[in-house]
């Protein structure tokens, strides 16, 4: 089959699932692999990812560009995340642990922390320390614009634990950039 | 809470929102650098042959799923701007003669209505004692020529008419077939029209700048072939028509 893909490597018209499967298939697999620790279920992930993601491909995306390959990595590590709980109800950090993750200095608050736009990256990684899903449905929500609805239908979620999620993930956000004294009000 | 809180809530909000799409993209940089920095991991990974066969499968349907929708979208296309439907006008009329041989008669009126953006062409078969002939999927005839690249990709059925669709990557041909009776409008705004020949019968070929169609009959059956073709092209696909068994 790979040889097929790469017999049309070339062709102007090999449509973008095409591309993302030649260009990320083992990366993605390694992904889901990585949480299920097992190489026919990650590949039966990626499968399922390529299934949603058809449905929600703008005929004008770059294929090749950071923001489409982040958008894949992110669904098959939701999926595969989904796959690990129901196989196996793993605890996730608790928020109320994020004493022992967050270091920053409790008085600065959040409003201050996020004009350290530099620390972005640092947050986005405690962010997904907290757990996994945080980061990833902050992304789709904010980043790749989808709509609750979208997300519950690409990560095979209720609308209900998306927003559920969302909340979870804003609060924990904002814990991290500055703990309970956010509600400055 | 006064007018001012409320400005500050808000603004507050909007910048969580922005700050939280930092987060996004702050996140989508970090797997994707933890991704590089496990290369070596992945070049090592032998992706089974079952699942490069399942994404096989998978673009395939994609590209039939694909094709059927843009068939589906020029059929609507063609419906609104040239008024290609097709209606049952009349099944067939007796007439009662005194023949003593019972053989069929045809009596086959092209009705050319030329108005001014369609004709319509009608087939009306007047059958002696029997009635108009049933078309159902099970009779039906297919073209055994078709230019290069183009496959089958689908069919559909509305009474007795059935559609076939063929395309390759680019354009759909589409050969639609009816019993007798069946009446097709068909955009000649702007058309070059002409009888051709098509075997040992002769149709009517209407050529536009976006595609042509051909239309005939062979005595029991109407025919449309419609598609971005050299006419010579459709009148080929025309005389290859075989019946299916």
């Amino acid at each position: 089959m790979l040889a097929f893909l790469s017999v049309i490597e070339n062709d102007v018209v090999r449509s973008h699932l095409e591309e993302l499967y030649l260009l990320y298939h083992k990366e993605l697999v390694h992904v889901a692999n990585k949480i299920l620790k097992d190489y026919h279920e990650a590949e039966d992930i990626v499968q399922t990812a390529f299934i949603k993601v058809a449905d929600y491909l703008d005929e004008n995306i770059d294929v090749k560009c950071n923001k489409t390959k982040g958008l894949i990595v992110i669904i098959v590590r939701n999926l595969s995340i989904n796959q690990y709980n129901k196989r196996k109800r793993r605890a996730t950090a608790n928020i109320d642990d994020l004493a022992d993750i967050i270091c920053d200095d409790s008085a600065i608050t959040p409003e201050i922390n996020v004009l350290r736009l530099d620390q972005s990256e640092e947050v986005a990684r405690l962010l997904d320390n907290i757990n996994e899903g945080y980061a990833d449905i902050l992304a789709l929500k904010y980043l790749y614009e989808y709509t609750d609805k979208e997300i519950a239908e690409i990560l095979s979620m209720s609308e209900g634990s998306v927003r559920t999620k969302l909340t979870r993930a804003r609060q924990a956000c904002k814990d991290v950039l500055g703990g309970e004294r956010y509600e400055y009000a | 809470m006064n007018m001012r809180d409320e400005d500050l809530d808000s603004g507050m909000d909007s910048m969580m929102d922005a700050y939280y799409k930092l987060v996004g993209e702050a996140h989508v940089k970090n797997i994707l650098e933890d991704l590089e920095n496990e290369k070596d991991e992945i070049e090592q990974i032998q992706i089974s042959k079952s699942m490069d066969d399942w994404f096989e499968k998978f673009i395939h349907k994609q590209k039939k799923e694909k094709q059927r929708k843009n068939w589906l979208k020029k059929i609507r296309t063609y419906s609104s701007r040239t008024a290609v439907f097709i209606l049952v006008l009349i099944g067939a009329f007796t007439l009662v003669t005194m023949s003593v041989e019972a053989f069929r008669v045809r009596i086959f009126n092209y009705f050319m209505e030329k108005n001014e953006s369609y004709t319509e062409f009608r087939v009306d078969e007047v059958v002696d004692g029997q009635s108009t002939p049933q078309l159902d999927i099970d009779q039906y005839y297919y073209p055994t020529y078709l230019p290069e690249d183009y496959t089958y990709d689908s069919y559909q059925v509305g009474g007795d008419i059935v559609m076939l669709s063929y395309s390759n990557s680019e354009d759909t041909i589409i050969f639609t077939q009816g019993s007798t009776g069946s009446a097709y409008h068909v955009d000649t705004e702007d058309a070059e029209m002409k009888e051709v020949p098509i075997g040992n019968t002769s149709g009517y070929l209407i050529d536009k700048n976006d595609g042509s169609t051909l239309f005939w009959n062979d005595n029991d059956r109407d025919f449309m072939i419609n598609g971005n073709l050299e006419p010579n092209e459709l009148i080929k696909i025309a005389e290859s028509l075989e019946k299916n068994k």
